[in-house]
């Protein structure tokens, strides 16, 4: 039996609930840039790829190391820690991730501590911990986003480039 | 129309193979999972299939979350297309509707940061003086929904415009119930103090 609405808002709501017009080209244009995408794949290496691992990682510490022009956009190993001695499972989500719960998990570092190494480019990023795959909370650590407008409070993080 | 796009909305926060609609004897309408498994198998077109389930379900959310229609459009757009690159990486396949809704929140919310930034969306009423929010001009349902702080908005509209259960709107939010009661509480308050001051009570 469905709660009666707030009389005195009640035109206001009826009002709000009108239908909006879909737009049928939404669709078509979602479909367009799936196909330029691909297939999803998971971001783990194929196996192919684990006999090329070696130059890979010669080419990415090249990148590291090298200081070149394009420090601005070379990724930083950023760690998460969490203390949360009650939780099973703990997760960092954010922009970075799409706030994917499972895209990102920390590992148990003690008892009572989480953390995982992330590497984000430079830039500005909100995130949140989600323990036992529902529950989301800030970084008690971190400051709180402050365009923080929706759902569960979230922190912000800025990586600055290298060598600043 | 109204109460069955709310009662689709209702379903969003608990979908699951079990519960996912099917519909008619001819006409068999697949999960969200089975949808994402024929993605991931090479079918790229039959993301379509979520695309045209859940624009129709958010859009109006949307809409009135951002009050503009073309931006609402644009959130869903680039919220499918961030959805579809993550896929693969999204395990829980049978709660698509929660994480889409997830993704497009944070869409619209830093929509709407980054038109504050550049100035192109108006002042941010929802933390004005009530004083000087009662005598802007114009006194119609999205003026006066604008003038909520965005996280009641959303609730509110969740609640009342989407008409769906607070233990539903949990599941889809992360954010417990006691918690939501108070923001509609909050945002109930706000507009009824609103609409007492334009006299549209």
């Amino acid at each position: 039996m469905p709660e009666p609405l707030p009389s005195d808002l009640e035109q206001m709501i009826v009002s709000l609930r009108e239908p909006v017009a879909v737009d049928g080209t939404v669709r078509e244009r979602v479909l367009q840039a799936a196909r330029r995408h691909g297939v999803p794949r998971p971001r783990a290496l194929p196996g192919r790829w684990l006999v090329l691992a070696p130059a890979l990682a010669a080419l990415i510490a090249l990148v590291f190391v090298l200081p070149t022009r394009h420090e601005a956009t070379v990724p930083r190993l950023t760690p998460f820690v969490l203390t949360a001695p009650h939780a099973v499972r703990v997760a960092v989500v954010g922009d970075f991730n799409d706030w994917d719960p499972h895209a990102t998990p920390l590992e148990r570092l003690g008892a009572d501590a989480w953390g995982v190494m992330v590497p984000l480019r430079p830039g500005r990023y909100r995130y949140s911990f989600v323990l036992d795959g529902s529950r989301w909370i800030a970084d008690p650590a971190a400051p709180q986003s402050s365009d923080d407008d929706f759902g569960p409070r979230s922190s912000v993080l800025t990586i600055l480039p290298r060598g600043t | 129309m109204r109460n069955s796009d709310a009662a689709m909305v209702g379903h969003i926060a608990r979908q699951s193979d079990r519960d996912s609609p099917r519909e008619g004897l001819c006409h068999v309408t697949p999960t969200d999972s089975e949808v994402i498994a024929r993605v991931l198998a090479g079918e790229v077109d039959a993301y379509g299939i979520l695309v045209e389930r859940y624009q129709r379900r958010f859009t109006r959310f949307a809409t009135r979350l951002l009050g503009n229609h073309e931006d609402a459009e644009e959130a869903l757009q680039d919220a499918f297309l961030r959805a579809y690159r993550a896929l693969a990486r999204y395990q829980d396949r049978q709660r698509f509707g929660p994480w889409f809704y997830r993704i497009l929140v944070n869409r619209c919310r830093s929509m709407l940061v980054q038109r504050r930034r550049r100035g192109l969306l108006e002042r941010d009423f929802s933390r004005e003086p009530m004083s000087r929010v009662a005598h802007q001009p114009d006194g119609d349902p999205a003026w006066l929904l604008r003038h909520l702080p965005v996280d009641q908005r959303e609730v509110f509209l969740l609640r009342y415009v989407e008409d769906m259960s607070f233990e539903d709107i949990a599941a889809l939010t992360g954010v417990n119930v006691s918690a939501l009661k108070m923001r509609v509480k909050r945002g109930l308050e706000r507009l009824r103090r609103l609409q007492k001051e334009r006299g549209y009570a």
